[in-house]
């Protein structure tokens, strides 16, 4: 991503605030950028910023690149960082509390995409079936085709069943997935509503081939 | 008694601004107009502490105008020296000048609450404090004859230093735990930013200590036990056996040569005192060494001893220990070729033995070499420790350089979060290290995992670039945080000196006694208060040096004289029984009291079934009078704390820790004054609360404290209001402020309840 | 003893091998597994809205009658302990109880199954059960997600409970520094050659370690270690070869509890060179 200068204009305190408040963020001003997050993290030589940089811009209120930073959606949630950050940070929560706001200003990458199907998938049946998710998501992943050998090496050994799993009652889950409406709600009128900056963009995807 | 004089006293209360510390806060003038009755006068300043602040309190005694003075300022700790001096060089008393805490106690602690509940507190204080110093009587302090010896305690560059400054006007006796002098300094390699040899610096140091006539100087000995008051200590040391008579032994080495199992061995070559010792898990007990020791020196039987010595002081110079990296588990200590800072430097020291090598675990030399700063410190979870241990930055630069300068082809590579070279020739040493090749990464390091070959593999960020590493090296050394040296804790407990919450022995003030505790006839010096390089222990150790000498100078020392009154005797003896501390004695069928030996503790108080023994200065009708008055601004919680507590109350205060502002302290020598009378007294007067705490680690006080609260519990049920105890030292001041919060919303609610229930039967009973 | 048990969503599909085993051990130990009715999901790592995922797993504890929740799978259990934590706060409790037909009261505490083998059971226990000790060397592999962010059971670094297991079925566990490290289970979807290099360090450290084979407490790992790890080989153009067993066919095996009612026939990797060194260990300690 082309890099910008940080102008008085591009920090939204709002924003900053607002993740700030949110569940394991309340000690992200206290970070002193000592990296032990990204040196712990499996993946971040995938992302475009590090963990540590990103707790850096939302001290800054960066939204923009914090909301099109792929790193939330690259996070395999293993917790290092959490468990060894010095000042109490939990950069795990922290893309967690990113993920819905980074959905509901458009971001649709494959793994928004992805957890679009599964929540579709759990809201409707309760469970998940890996048959359902795959061919589901491969819908809007047609990449998703060349795993179909693995799909079947599985299914050989009966690891793979065709048949849908689902609750026997389904009767709570809309009431459950309503409390996610509500909240998502919320965060998008605390978040500085007039400013849709993010857009509907495919710019979250790992760079893998250099 | 003196409370009932009726001579008209001319109270003056002077109140001040702290700039705006107290003053943008608390309505200074509205607490003036409240006293208008009293029939005090009133002075409101920018800055008592100040020369013209104090010139008008000054004036005021020596026209007559005042001959008592309340002060409504910062913490007693402060100041109240300064004022009573200027109060005795005036004409008055001392004793009768006090100081009200409005600041720590007041305008920095409630910025949560209401202007009003702030200002009602402030009245109430004032109040108070006006109500008690027209009750009280002038004292004047007890003399004590100084002991004129001094007990150092710490074998390192700090207590060396100290001991050898002293020893020329006074007696010292230097006691070190290990079997030799030089404590972390002799397990030094080159020093920085001058690179000199550190054993070549502190032998003579170590030599000089031994030749001195005025030090006697006692290798594996240890404070077992501390007797006696201020200036008058009488201490019992702990002597661990070495099975070789120092004296007689003349470091000849017949006996290692013949020992079967290498137990008997000199610590190092330069190792003062210069003398063999056993290591009693490898002796065999063969007596070979006895046999062929040509002086006699070895006994094999030694045992534990003790002794005792009498001391007027003690410095504390016990320096620190690196904490024991392992409970980090993601850098997998201890492995092969994974090291402390300090096992490298000892490695290139005069304890070395590997002949002062630097060498791995096979013995070659390691070509790539890893330092890793801030292990285990800049931990605000819990896991490390929260603070930065100084000295790390610039050793590891020093230790770089020596692998640089020992292989110029080798690498060394420094994970620093933040480069802290600050200090008179820092900068100019981080440069030529940089010159001399050495890495640098910024970056904490995130894992270290060792390798098959017994290489270590370093993850990290560099947070520089944004890029994560990896990189394979030799030898890893981590820079641990840097801990009190264990029995810290111990020590100061028994010599009566509370640490910071960081473990640390805790200054008589962070900045302007740097060297003096909270015990006035206790010094520190070194490491034993936070971490620090040579330098600026030799300096504290002059520091302390400089106190103690100028404390036992003096000769005498003086004693608080708020010690008991016995007003009336039927000869029972119960508060002999009591005393913790012999002072009380049955003579001629009454008590008497040596007040040498009295610490005014108190206990005394409510163990005379006549009550006819008060405090002076605290007696039960001088608190009811001070508490009375207090409430009398609007109802609160009364908080009796005791000095040691009162200290933690005022680090809450320095560090703004917010707590309710129905909180009224109340200070008392000791909690084991009170009794019920006055406990009820405050209840009567509308407190909706009273909390006892207890700072002192003193077991012979703390071991009554639980009785204590059973006892008033029980005597004050009737009131149905909630009593509490708690024991808090001066570190724990976080969890007073919780204590505090907790105790005075169940305080409120409890009050709430009974006046619901008050209105609801006065419905009833008007319905009737 | 008696837990609701809550098997999470892999045991009805590729962790068939994992539930075989379950069923065939804790049967045998009379430990009583009492399978919550009409469950849900816990949400994995893809319902993103936190709110909805603490309510999914509050379901399930609010659901378990009362008994505290077993489950095999490390997802479900850290879903579960996060959901605990984060249901100390009333208004959220209040909120999601709205929602829920029976009430989440706090009442119930999830449990991992590996810490109801190795600390509710008991591993003295365990050890009589042991009727062929397992003259072999194995991998303890915890995953990311049993010990972090944080329980009371083990170190979220370096644990040593299946360690501790694997040693009282006489097998070695051998020092395996990746024991933590994340597999790239929950990306293998979305980013899968991110996945596979993950998963491609912590097989080839395990396999330098010389063990037999690698122990795994969660159907996500195994997924990741045992049926990709083919994928792992092709990619990187490796060797590997490194048999992936659930720890509760482990215990199995040590019971002499027939390898085909475990599951084992039912990996990717072959198991058979295992189950014959697993044999000759014990012709060698006869």
């Amino acid at each position: 991503m082309r890099k910008e200068t940080i102008l008085p204009e591009s920090k939204d305190t709002a924003f900053r605030d607002l993740i700030i408040k949110s569940p394991g963020g309340e000690k992200i001003p206290t970070c002193m950028q000592c990296g032990i997050c990204a040196g712990s993290c499996p993946v971040s030589h995938e992302m475009d910023y590090t963990p540590r940089q990103l707790v850096r811009m939302i001290q800054l209120g960066l939204r923009k690149e914090v909301l099109n930073s792929n790193t939330v959606w690259i996070c395999t949630t293993c917790f290092s960082c959490s468990v060894r950050c010095p000042r109490g940070i939990h950069p795990t929560e922290l893309m967690e509390t990113l993920k819905p706001i980074a959905m509901s200003e458009g971001i649709r990458n494959k793994n928004a995409k992805f957890d679009n199907v599964f929540s579709d998938v759990i809201k409707k049946n309760g469970r998940a079936s890996e048959f359902l998710l795959i061919s589901k998501y491969s819908l809007s992943e047609p990449g998703m085709i060349k795993q179909a050998p693995f799909g079947f090496s599985l299914f050989s050994k009966g690891k793979l069943p065709l048949s849908v799993d689902k609750m026997e009652d389904t009767g709570e889950l809309d009431a459950i997935f309503k409390l996610g409406e509500k909240t998502e709600e919320k965060a998008e009128t605390k978040t500085n509503p007039g400013k849709k900056e993010t857009g509907e963009k495919e710019n979250a995807e790992p760079e893998t081939e250099k | 008694m003196p409370e009932n004089e009726p001579a008209q006293k001319k109270i003056g209360v002077y109140l001040c601004r702290c700039g705006g510390n107290i003053g943008d806060v608390i309505d200074l003038q509205a607490v003036a107009d409240s006293l208008k009755r009293e029939n005090v006068i009133v002075n409101i300043q920018d800055y008592l502490c100040s020369s013209a602040g104090q010139e008008k309190i000054k004036n005021d005694i020596e026209k007559g105008k005042t001959d008592r003075a309340l002060i409504g300022s910062c913490s007693p700790k402060l100041h109240l020296e300064t004022f009573r001096s200027m109060a005795k060089n005036a004409g008055l008393n001392p004793s009768l000048l006090e100081i009200t805490n409005i600041r720590e106690q007041a305008s920095w602690v409630h910025d949560k609450e209401s202007k009003e509940s702030v200002n009602s507190k402030a009245r109430g204080l004032i109040k108070g404090a006006v109500a008690r110093i027209s009750s009280i009587e002038a004292l004047v302090p007890l003399e004590k004859k100084l002991v004129d010896r001094t007990l150092v305690v710490g074998g390192g560059i700090a207590g060396i230093t100290t001991a050898l400054e002293l020893a020329d006007g006074h007696e010292v006796m230097l006691i070190e735990k290990q079997p030799y002098l030089g404590g972390h300094m002799i397990g030094l390699s080159k020093t920085f930013p001058t690179l000199d040899c550190s054993q070549c610096i502190l032998t003579p140091k170590m030599v000089a200590v031994h030749n001195h006539p005025g030090i006697t100087m006692l290798t594996q000995t240890e404070v077992a036990d501390v007797k006696g008051s201020a200036g008058d200590y009488s201490i019992t040391l702990k002597h661990s056996p070495r099975y070789v008579d120092i004296k007689k032994c003349i470091s000849c080495g017949a006996c290692a040569r013949k020992c079967p199992s290498g137990a008997i061995f000199l610590p190092f070559a330069q190792a003062v005192p210069q003398a063999y010792m056993i290591d009693m898990s490898k002796c065999k007990n063969c007596g070979a060494c006895v046999k062929v020791c040509p002086r006699d020196a070895i006994d094999l039987d030694a045992k534990e001893t003790t002794s005792s010595v009498s001391v007027g002081a003690v410095a504390i110079a016990t320096g620190f220990e690196p904490i024991n990296p392992s409970f980090i588990e993601e850098y997998n200590y201890p492995a092969p070729n994974l090291l402390t800072a300090v096992q490298f430097e000892e490695m290139l020291s005069a304890k070395s033995k590997t002949g002062m090598r630097l060498q791995k675990a096979d013995g070659t030399f390691p070509d790539r070499v890893a330092f890793v700063l801030c292990a285990g410190s800049r931990d605000f979870t819990g896991r490390g420790k929260k603070y930065c241990s100084k000295v790390c930055c610039i050793y590891s630069q020093k230790q770089a350089q020596l692998v640089k300068k020992m292989k110029e082809d080798a690498e060394a590579w420094i994970f620093y979060i933040d480069m802290r070279s600050a200090g008179r020739r820092f900068e100019e040493f981080y440069h030529h290290t940089q010159e001399k090749g050495v890495n640098y990464v910024r970056g904490k390091v995130a894992e270290i995992i060792p390798q098959k070959d017994s290489t270590l593999m370093v993850q990290y960020e560099d947070t520089n670039l944004g890029m994560k590493g990896r990189e394979i090296f030799d030898m890893v050394v981590l820079c641990p945080a840097l801990v009190p040296s264990a029995g810290t804790k111990e020590l100061a407990d028994k010599l009566g000196v509370p640490l910071g919450d960081d473990g640390f022995v805790e200054e008589k003030h962070v900045k302007l006694d740097p060297v003096n505790t909270l015990n006035q006839s206790v010094f520190a010096a070194g490491c034993v208060l936070g971490p620090k390089d040579i330098h600026d222990s030799v300096t504290e150790g002059i520091s302390a040096a400089h106190k103690v000498s100028q404390f036992l100078g003096k000769g005498m020392i003086l004693i608080p004289p708020e010690k008991p009154m016995i007003l009336e005797c039927n000869g029972c003896g119960d508060c002999v029984k009591a005393c913790p501390y012999n002072a009380l004695a049955l003579e001629g069928g009454k008590a008497v009291l040596s007040p040498l030996a009295c610490t005014g503790c108190g206990v005394c108080v409510p163990a005379c079934p006549i009550k006819g023994i008060e405090i002076r200065n605290f007696t039960r009708n001088q608190l009811k009078t001070q508490l009375k008055a207090i409430l009398g601004e609007g109802p609160g919680v009364i908080v009796f704390i005791d000095p040691y507590a009162y200290a933690a109350a005022d680090i809450a205060g320095v560090n703004r820790r917010q707590y309710s502002s129905l909180i009224r302290f109340v200070s008392v020598p000791s909690i084991h004054i009170l009794d019920a009378d006055v406990i009820n007294a405050a209840f009567e007067h509308g407190a909706s609360g009273v909390m006892l705490i207890e700072g002192t680690t003193d077991e012979k006080l703390t071991s009554r404290s639980d009785e204590l609260y059973k006892k008033l519990k029980k005597d004050t049920r009737k009131h149905k209001k909630p009593l509490r105890y708690s024991h808090i030292e001066t570190a724990q001041y976080e969890k007073l402020t919780d204590l505090l919060n907790v105790f005075a919303a169940q305080a409120g609610a409890k009050a709430e309840k009974r006046s619901r229930k008050e209105q609801a039967d006065e419905k009833e009973s008007a319905a009737e | 003893m008696k837990y609701s048990y809550y098997p999470g969503c892999a045991q009805h599909g590729t962790a068939v091998d994992y539930r075989m085993s379950v069923g065939a051990v804790f049967t045998r130990l009379g430990i009583e597994l009492e399978e919550i009715k009409n469950w849900n999901c816990c949400g994995v790592l893809h319902v993103d809205d936190r709110t909805t995922r603490v309510a999914l797993s509050a379901r399930t504890l609010a659901t378990s009658k009362g008994l505290d929740v077993a489950t095999p799978c490390n997802l479900c259990y850290s879903n579960l302990m996060r959901a605990r934590t984060a249901l100390e706060d009333v208004t959220l409790k209040n909120r999601i109880n709205e929602a829920l037909k029976t009430k989440y009261n706090g009442n119930t505490k999830p449990k991992h199954l590996l810490e109801v083998i190795v600390k509710d059971f008991g591993l003295a226990k365990l050890g009589e059960q042991v009727k062929k000790p397992l003259k072999i060397k194995a991998v303890p592999y915890y995953g990311c997600l049993l010990t972090r962010p944080g329980n009371e059971f083990d170190s979220p670094e370096n644990p040593m409970s299946l360690d501790n297991l694997i040693l009282c079925l006489g097998a070695e566990p051998v020092r395996y520094y990746y024991k933590t490290k994340c597999c790239g289970g929950p990306i293998l979807i979305t980013d899968e050659e991110l996945a596979l290099g993950l998963a491609r360090d912590i097989l080839m450290m395990a396999k330098e370690s010389g063990a037999d084979c690698m122990v795994v407490t969660c159907p996500m790992c195994h997924l990741q270690l045992d049926a990709k790890q083919k994928a792992v080989e092709a990619k990187f153009n490796i060797k590997i070869d490194m048999p992936i067993i659930y720890f509760t066919q482990l215990i199995g095996l040590a019971m002499e509890i027939p390898p085909k009612e475990l599951g084992l026939d039912k990996h990717l990797v072959p198991t058979d060179k295992l189950l014959a060194s697993i044999e000759g260990g014990k012709n060698a300690g006869e």
